[in-house]
């Protein structure tokens, strides 16, 4: 291809994309703030997508370990795995705050130039610090490297400079909610909301500095880790939750904030402390084994409060629901967030066990079908909303055309992502007995357990579970683009709560 | 000393009644919420007999994990909340959902 | 209307007074035990040693009194040869601990059992009995690091660390810092751990 075809195809392409966008901009059945929201979705959904596939590449590096060696080592595809999965997350988290802001403040969103300013700020940040993964790597041992490429900590790897940059970005999501709500009216869900991002973006500032000493690097790091994923995460998916409950199943706000309340005291309650669990090993003191199998027990409490208001709710109540993909999604997270967080949680927690169990697939097998269940599905489920209201408020009951798209894609989603928690449950066991117990944790037990069957079969069944995740989430993507085009029936509508 | 790790013959039963205390505890919660709704008194005893097996796992698990002192407290205090909180919830469900006359307008001033 | 207001147990205000006094006092809590944890992870402090602790032997016994393994300070025994000041070891370290995060080695290895899974946990690398003599290791170590790719010890797993443009500077670091690491009172992880020169 010469080079003028080539610019001409760019600039087809560019007035393509510019046009597209400023079609959706005219979309007259979304708010400003609802545009704003399907901007991080659809980044959430591509995220989700880099998440899918950089787990397969290292996953396949389990099986063939000269697979894309010193092109795309283990480290970098691991690490954009999980970064990936962390990013869309928070997108989907931001998107749908940005979703229901007008709608629970009652005024348009004070600011929201500057929000979709940090929107391209935040994405531009994120594929540069892609990039620079994927083709720089890795750094000398020194601060530039730190600044510039790579701060080499699990879970939060951006470097330095990116990290000031996304809580700038925070902070400007953080005006623009604080600030609409201060405008409009403030509620329950609103005061929850706004504390509780206070806390998301200071925590974040905890993994924001460098130390020699590693047993104080991971005790903050831990700060980060823990108290967003088992804290901070699990509020702001409460108060999603809780408008979803109103709009969606039309409870009444003062039932939602009630146990908007509840829930804050539980999770809270035995979450923060909870921290404990992380610091058995890492030189801190012995009394967090104490602090930590205590909390540890409390933290499935929520869960079964969570039962038993099902029930309850289930009994006294006939609910009616407008959009079936969304409701499925939201039962996956019940029970994915009970197996994951709850069951997964418990069995490795407490010391007498984790001291065999620590820093082998068994966190990987918990990892992975606890934030699949706990955050994945309820992301999905906002998704699904938010298609409904932009193709019009259409109908997204039964018989929907197409409908076997969403259920197909659930079923492989979820299935996928248990039998990769099973394979990988046994690969930790097997490594628990093998290398921890009777080789006592040396380099040639560790590796006495990787030669395994047990092991090696694990990772075989874990790759083939995993490109069914990833062929339900590419049915997802193609399902949410599609769905409801051309639909013509209304909505069903939801009437409050009768009684 | 403050843990005794498990032994290495032990750890499916660790696993095992671990993963049991928290299927039995939410099983427990279901049956005793459902036997509330639907009033039937085989439910009831379908959920004690569920508490039961609950306080066995955690017998089973206390045991295989050299629980003595500080940690015996804890699975009593674990045999107990659980067995405590689905009921403690059940009421606070039919507390905060009595009928409320009041129309409350969606999007509207609370607090 | 009386009757149809929740009881005060289960009102709106209760709860909400509640979940404030529970974060609130988590929180409090959670402060208070950092500064007791940071006091005694500082290094210097009872559990983690001074980085001058690369001029010391150091081993990983079973401690009767305590029922689990305890890492042993020894004699004189520094690195490369050279006993370092305070100041000195602190540089070494932290060089160390910079390159292994500026190499990204957390997404592959564990480092006090957390990072990935890909590659063997580093928290007792030292005293691993992989560098099968005290006399051979450091220089083991150091080819390792420096090549690893010819140096691979894959265990028959086929599993080999790619070249990361380790300098000779950077590599000794590295040695200096798992060597500190191994001195850091774990409460027992790993468990069941043979390190190198404790067989006799």
């Amino acid at each position: 291809m010469t080079a003028t075809t080539f610019q001409d195809k760019a600039a087809a392409c560019w007035s393509g994309c510019k046009q597209r966008h400023a079609e959706f901009m005219a979309n007259p059945h979304l708010s400003g703030g609802q545009k704003l929201a399907v901007h991080y979705f659809t980044v959430a959904m591509v995220l989700f997508m880099a998440q899918l596939l950089f787990g397969l590449l290292a996953g396949l590096q389990f099986l063939f370990p000269s697979f894309l060696y010193e092109i795309l080592d283990f480290n970098v595809n691991r690490m954009v795995h999980i970064n990936a999965m962390v990013v869309w997350m928070l997108y989907g988290f931001i998107g749908s705050v940005y979703w229901f802001l007008e709608d629970e403040s009652g005024v348009e969103i004070v600011g929201l130039k500057w929000g979709q300013l940090a929107f391209w700020v935040l994405t531009g940040a994120v594929t540069l610090v892609v990039l620079v993964y994927l083709f720089i790597q890795f750094g000398a041992g020194n601060d530039t490297s730190l600044w510039l490429i790579n701060e080499g900590r699990e879970y939060i790897e951006a470097p330095r400079w990116a990290d000031i940059g996304i809580v700038v970005v925070v902070l400007t999501f953080f005006y623009n909610v604080a600030a609409t709500f201060a405008k409009g009216q403030w509620s329950g869900i609103a005061g929850v909301l706004v504390l509780d991002l206070v806390a998301l973006a200071g925590l974040y500032l905890a993994g924001m500095f460098y130390v020699t000493n590693i047993s104080v690097d991971q005790y903050w790091w831990w700060w980060v880790i823990h108290l967003w994923v088992e804290a901070t995460w699990e509020v702001l998916v409460g108060c999603i939750m809780a408008w979803s409950l109103m709009k969606l199943l039309g409870v009444r706000r003062q039932i939602v904030q009630t146990w908007l309340y509840i829930e804050v005291a539980l999770m809270f309650g035995s979450g923060i402390l909870g921290l404990g669990h992380h610091y058995f090993w890492i030189g801190t003191p012995e009394y967090w084994f104490s602090i930590g199998g205590f909390f540890s027990a409390l933290e499935p409490i929520p869960l079964v409060a969570m039962v038993v208001h099902s029930v309850y709710d289930s009994g006294v109540h006939r609910f009616k629901n407008s959009n079936h993909p969304a409701l499925a999604w939201i039962i996956a997270h019940t029970f994915g967030n009970f197996l994951g967080a709850g069951v997964w949680g418990f069995m490795h927690t407490l010391p007498q066990i984790n001291l065999y169990t620590h820093g082998t697939q068994w966190s990987a097998s918990h990892g992975h079908l606890a934030f699949f269940g706990a955050y994945a599905t309820i992301n999905i489920a906002f998704f699904y909303l938010a298609a409904q209201q932009a193709r019009g408020n259409v109908w997204m009951g039964g018989d929907l055309a197409n409908g076997w798209r969403w259920k197909a894609a659930a079923i492989l989603l979820n299935l996928g992502v248990l039998g990769m928690t099973v394979a990988l449950l046994i690969a930790g066991y097997e490594q628990s007995f093998i290398e921890r117990a009777v080789e006592g944790s040396t380099w040639a037990g560790y590796f006495a357990a990787q030669n395994h069957p047990w092991f090696m079969q694990a990772m075989v069944w874990r790759m083939v579970f995993g490109l069914m995740t990833a062929a339900g989430g590419g049915l997802l993507f193609w399902d949410l683009v599609e769905i409801g085009k051309g639909e013509q029936r209304p909505a069903a509508v939801i009437a409050s709560q009768a009684e | 000393m403050l843990i005794e790790p498990v032994a290495l013959s032990d750890f499916f039963l660790s696993f095992f009644s671990a993963a049991l205390i928290i299927l039995l505890a939410a099983l427990y919660a279901a049956l005793f919420a459902w036997s509330k709704i639907a009033g039937r008194r085989s439910l009831g005893i379908a959920a004690w007999v569920t508490y039961f097996a609950l306080l066995v796992c955690v017998a089973l698990f206390s045991y295989v994990n050299h629980f003595s002192g500080y940690w015996l407290a804890l699975s009593l205090l674990m045999a107990l909340g659980y067995g405590w909180m689905p009921r403690f919830i059940w009421r606070l469900c039919a507390a905060t959902h009595q009928p409320d006359h009041h129309h409350h307008q969606p999007g509207g001033h609370h607090d | 209307m009386t009757e149809q207001i929740p009881p005060r147990w289960a009102s709106e205000t209760f709860w909400k007074k509640t979940a404030i006094w529970v974060t609130g006092g988590s929180f409090v809590l959670l402060v208070v035990l950092t500064f007791d944890s940071l006091a005694k992870i500082s290094a210097g402090g009872p559990r983690v040693p001074a980085y001058s602790v690369i001029n010391k032997d150091i081993g990983y016994r079973f401690d009767k009194s305590k029922q689990r393994y305890q890492p042993v300070i020894g004699d004189d025994a520094p690195l490369f040869g050279k006993s370092l000041s305070e100041e000195e070891a602190e540089k070494l370290v932290d060089l160390g601990k910079k390159t292994v995060q500026a190499k990204n080695c957390m997404n592959c290895h564990t480092l006090l059992g957390n990072g990935a899974y890909y590659a063997p946990d580093l928290t007792k690398a030292w005293l691993d009995q992989g560098w099968i003599a005290k006399e051979s290791r450091e220089q083991m170590m150091l080819n390792f690091l420096l090549d690893p790719e010819k140096n691979a010890r894959t265990f028959g797993s086929n599993r080999k660390m790619p070249n990361l443009e380790i300098t000779q500077q950077e590599a000794e670091g590295i040695v200096a810092f798992l060597k500190w690491m191994a001195s850091i009172d774990t409460n027992g992880f790993p468990h069941n751990f043979r390190a190198l020169g404790a067989e006799d």
